[in-house]
């Protein structure tokens, strides 16, 4: 009876630490800018090892593998937040046009969801009758992937 | 009940491997240092993940202090690429930034005093190299 309680709670946590690892490949994969490529990251070092250490730890009952497991568990959440605090050092001191892109960045947010955006997505609405402001958006969207990788093409 | 345990491992493994494999593509192409670097650390984390899950595979506990000493080296391997990569020069674009000031004011004297010498070099910018590609 214990054991399949064990079993049930061993399943829960790995598929939800296989979940949160998948997400973090995928964003890591799916983003464009190393900043939020890092942040991505930082799931999977996180809540992804957390579920699958949770996991293993009810695999394992009570034994002194256990606390080996918080051990794993511990130097790695000491360690990754200092790792990631360094490639943002890299990525910072690496390349000149940082504070240029995150202002693009800035811009193009408040473009498609500005007060100006807001109103004439109104506008729109009152008159064509539908959702407002799709084009707009689509083209902003379109410019902010060109930002990345204009970003990318002038620096490294 | 064993085969059970078995059954809820051995898949999780192999998805963790093709995780990882998939993590390989984004540390070939990723356009940048930052991005090999982050897909490395991310990679190593990933096998720790797999060491983890081995040890519960095969019955085996000692797994469990490769994986503790491995994540250990993970973490003074990305410390070290990082100090490594990073480009201790003057950045070019600082504008508010008071050194830099200093620096480019004290260029510019220089140059406006002898526009044909070479002039000097106070940031050290020939021998650091800037912000090269």
């Amino acid at each position: 009876m214990m054991e399949y309680f064990r079993f049930g709670i061993a399943a829960f946590f790995l598929l939800a630490g296989l979940f949160c690892f998948i997400s973090s490949v995928a964003g890591n994969l799916r983003f464009g800018f190393v900043m939020d490529r890092m942040h991505s990251a930082g799931v999977g070092d996180t809540l992804g090892l957390l579920c699958v250490v949770l996991s293993l730890a009810a695999a394992f009952g009570f034994r002194m593998a256990t606390l080996k497991l918080l051990l794993v568990l511990v130097f790695l959440w000491l360690g990754s937040p200092v790792t990631t605090h360094f490639l943002s050092q890299v990525e910072v001191f690496n390349n000149s046009r940082l504070t240029e892109h995150l202002r693009d960045q800035r811009a193009q947010g408040d473009r498609q969801n500005g007060p100006e955006a807001q109103t004439a997505g109104n506008a729109q609405a009152a008159e064509t009758g539908h959702a407002a402001g799709t084009e707009a958006a689509d083209a902003a969207r379109s410019g902010g992937e060109d930002q990345n990788d204009a970003y990318y093409n002038g620096n490294h | 009940m064993a085969f059970a345990w078995q059954m809820l491992y051995l898949p999780a493994v192999l998805l963790m491997v093709v995780l990882t494999g998939i993590m390989l593509i984004r540390a070939v192409q990723g356009p940048g240092t930052t991005d090999r670097i982050l897909a490395v650390n991310m990679i190593s984390t990933m096998v720790i993940c797999i060491i983890l899950l081995l040890s519960r595979l095969l019955d085996e506990t000692w797994l469990l202090d490769v994986a503790m000493i491995y994540a250990m080296v993970s973490i003074v391997t990305i410390t070290m690429l990082a100090s490594l990569y990073v480009k201790r020069a003057v950045r070019s674009d600082s504008s508010d930034d008071a050194a830099a000031e200093e620096i480019k004011a004290e260029v510019v004297t220089a140059e406006e005093k002898n526009p044909d010498k070479e002039q000097p070099d106070p940031a050290g910018k020939e021998v650091m190299g800037g912000n090269e590609k």
